[in-house]
């Protein structure tokens, strides 16, 4: 159900002539239902182009949005506008808009509704497949709409019903699975009688229409398929394994004075559809529903002022909505301030008020906790369909522009193309990729995190951060030589999954480090979002506190754990400077593989004092850190790279 | 605006069993002085009018009244 405003949405409905009808060809399944008479021509037009994939190679999701009763396609032109080219989006989509305005005011199960979505919906899931995807759409519908996709998909309503294998998942937006107290009254009829008129019907509302085809009385309440009004279908289960998402509207109505809150009142609906029915999927149908339906419900909850809903009123023509004003006035001060009772006139307003009311649920800059809800559940339903990330998968993912070579796919881990004598691009470390596996993008399936290498012809350049989901899509790219843009090598030691973040550990040569010399090592925890990469709990690790520990220790003659960080000989060495200059002073530390740099202070070439290290060229792992004694005597502790953020001292000597 | 909870229950004409709460006492309080435009007085039916007033921070509202239990009460406010 739409709400009043759905007459004057309607009218100029009629005027637009904004898309094309769908191609639908012959049915190539068995006819089940009644056939679709024909389809609108307001439906989104549905072509091949409209799968072209992207700069990634991705192809675009289909998306069919459904309209509800007393609605057509522009109400949810809003959303379909949201959903081309939101960053928040996982994978691109492509949204359609389906419309039955010509018969909005029957029941969802009649064939123009129900058959009409399932020869559409089949043809894009057909044009889809043919662009090399999956065939898998998914259904958003709002209010009556969420109904029609149910109905779509019986071959008692349909006769080419919609099945799994071509419906990835379905979002309903407020959509009266257990129906409406607006359903089967006066109100709602005299709306309906109105929306007839506005589509060109004349007065064919006020002439009752056959037992199961009047929209308003059909959305009466009910519990499954007890209390249905006579002749009108129970809303049929989607088929098995087909995901349901229902995003429930929720309108807190405040009751200010001057600003300030004096109570609020939970309606526990949205102006028209209590959250009960919004959220009535699972007992919604006839018996139970299949085994194996997962079942999502998102609450989306807005406020609006009593001060707002009595202005609302009162500056609707006439006296209709007196006896609104009346109940909601004498339930704020002499009832009991509850506004979650059978009052569909008042109901209505609130609809036409709240951020979240009925009509205003399908519009993503009135309600984009609603909007956020439809995205989140098609990330979801998309990577189900594509499913995880794989090893496999990664040794042909599509890779970004690296070390100035252009972007394209992997052949077996490797960019092919590039010449010999010019480097290349990969991601194999050794046989096999360096990668971590997780649910980067919080949409449920695993994606992929790897190290890609890159080079020009000579040594690495800084290594990358790939990110991967599922159908080879290249989530983003992060260059870690962005983490040390003065080291010339940046080369990731590891990676480790957590949970929607990968804990990368890397190390990078310092400013006096040779090329070759790696010694600062560091991690930090790399996320993604609809902003991009970012990066946090950054860490660096380096000698210098090693260093610190064993002066430390040395001072305190404490052998036991002074010999963890050092040979028995470096750390006694140390020991001795101890006795003989007094309490050690750490100083700072050097690049062992230029002794040049060290403070003119040392009296002697410290290269000189280590002759054997010198001579095998050790120098390049090594660490010079200089420390004095209580009276200024220096002297020097050799610090080795052991492993990743661990030193070792190998030697030292009185400078 | 005297900041008597009992007195405070009165102008706003709680429903029954609802307490003002005490912060939105002591917020209304804040709002002292509250100047009335008593030209903007409009009696929309026996028992329903509209007020302007102003509060000490110079905002305008547009006070809906309710007569009810025998005395006029506020029910809500919007902006003026």
């Amino acid at each position: 159900m739409s709400g009043v405003r759905r007459v004057t949405v309607l009218a100029a409905a009629t005027a637009t002539v904004a898309t094309l009808l769908a191609a639908v060809p012959p049915p190539s399944v068995a006819a089940g239902g009644p056939a679709c008479p024909a389809q609108s021509v307001h439906n989104s037009h549905v072509g091949a182009s409209d799968f072209a994939p992207d700069s990634s190679g991705t192809i675009p999701r289909p998306v069919v949005l459904v309209h509800g009763w007393d609605g057509s396609y522009t109400g949810m032109q809003e959303l379909q506008a949201l959903l081309t080219g939101s960053k928040a989006l996982t994978a691109p989509v492509k949204a359609y808009l389906f419309d039955y305005a010509q018969s909005s005011g029957h029941w969802a199960a009649i064939p123009e509704i129900a058959s009409c979505l399932a020869d559409y919906i089949n043809t894009v899931s057909r044009t889809f497949k043919n662009a090399h995807g999956d065939g898998k759409v998914i259904g958003v519908g709002h209010s009556m709409g969420g109904l029609a996709l149910r109905f779509a998909t019986s071959p008692a309503y349909a006769a080419h019903p919609v099945s799994a294998a071509e419906l990835a998942g379905v979002v309903t937006l407020d959509t009266p699975h257990l129906g409406s107290p607006w359903g089967d009254t006066p109100p709602a009829q005299i709306v309906q009688n109105l929306s007839q008129l506005a589509v060109g019907h004349g007065f064919t509302g006020l002439i009752p229409w056959p037992p199961g085809t009047d929209g308003q009385t059909c959305l009466a309440y009910h519990s499954g398929s007890s209390g249905m009004p006579p002749g009108c279908a129970t809303p049929t289960w989607l088929p098995a394994a087909v995901p349901i998402t229902q995003v429930a509207g929720d309108v807190i109505v405040n009751r200010q004075i001057m600003g300030v809150t004096v109570y609020t009142s939970d309606t526990h609906g949205d102006g028209v559809v209590p959250v009960g029915s919004s959220t009535g999927y699972a007992s919604s149908g006839p018996g139970t529903p299949p085994k194996n339906t997962k079942t999502a419900s998102v609450p989306v909850t807005c406020e609006v002022t009593t001060g707002q809903l009595e202005q609302g009123l009162t500056a609707l023509p006439g006296n209709i909505w007196a006896s609104a004003i009346s109940i909601l006035e004498s339930t704020l001060t002499l009832g009991d301030g509850r506004l979650d009772g059978p009052l569909p006139s008042l109901f209505a307003v609130m609809d036409n008020m709240a951020p979240c009311g009925h009509t205003h649920i399908t519009s993503p800059s009135q309600s984009p906790k609603a909007a956020q809800a439809v995205i989140n559940a098609i990330n979801q339903y998309t990577a189900a369909a594509v499913g995880p990330v794989t090893a496999h998968d990664l040794l042909s993912e599509p890779v970004p522009s690296m070390c100035e070579h252009p972007a394209g796919r992997l052949v077996n881990g490797v960019l092919p193309g590039i010449p010999a004598d010019k480097g290349g691009v990969g991601i194999l470390n050794g046989s096999k990729p360096l990668a971590a596996f997780t649910d980067l993008n919080g949409d449920g399936v695993t994606d992929a995190v790897v190290v890609g290498y890159c080079n020009q012809g000579g040594v690495g350049w800084p290594d990358w951060l790939l990110f991967y989901t599922g159908g080879h899509r290249l989530l983003a790219a992060y260059d870690m030589g962005r983490m040390d843009p003065d080291a010339e090598h940046v080369d990731v030691a590891s990676l480790s999954a957590g949970s929607q973040s990968v804990t990368v550990k890397w190390s990078a040569n310092r400013g006096s480090d040779s090329g070759a010399n790696l010694s600062l090592d560091e991690s930090a925890e790399f996320r993604i979002s609809a902003k991009g990469i970012s990066n946090s709990h950054h860490r660096r690790f380096t000698e210098v506190s090693t260093a610190r520990k064993l002066l430390g220790y040395a001072n305190r003659q404490d052998y036991k754990d002074g010999e963890k960080y050092a040979t028995a000989q470096a750390f006694g060495t140390l020991q001795s400077a101890n006795i003989a200059f007094g309490t050690l002073t750490f100083d700072a530390c050097y690049n062992g593989s230029n002794p040049g740099m060290f403070p003119d202070s040392l009296p002697t070439s410290i290269a000189d004092q280590f002759p054997e290290l010198a001579n095998n060229g050790d120098w390049y792992d090594t660490r010079m850190c200089v420390f004095h004694g209580a009276s200024g005597q220096q002297g020097v502790v050799v610090m080795s790279h052991v492993g990743f953020g661990r030193w070792q001292a190998i030697a030292a000597v009185p400078a | 605006m005297s900041g008597q909870p009992a007195k405070v229950a009165r102008a706003v004409a709680m429903p029954a069993g609802q307490k003002v709460p005490a912060s939105a006492i002591a917020a209304l309080k804040a709002l002292a002085p509250v100047t009335v435009d008593t030209a903007s007085y409009t009696q929309n039916s026996p028992n329903t009018a509209n007020l302007t007033v102003t509060d000490h921070h110079g905002t305008r509202w547009t006070l809906h009244m309710i007569f009810t239990q025998g005395a006029w009460a506020v029910l809500d406010s919007v902006h003026a």
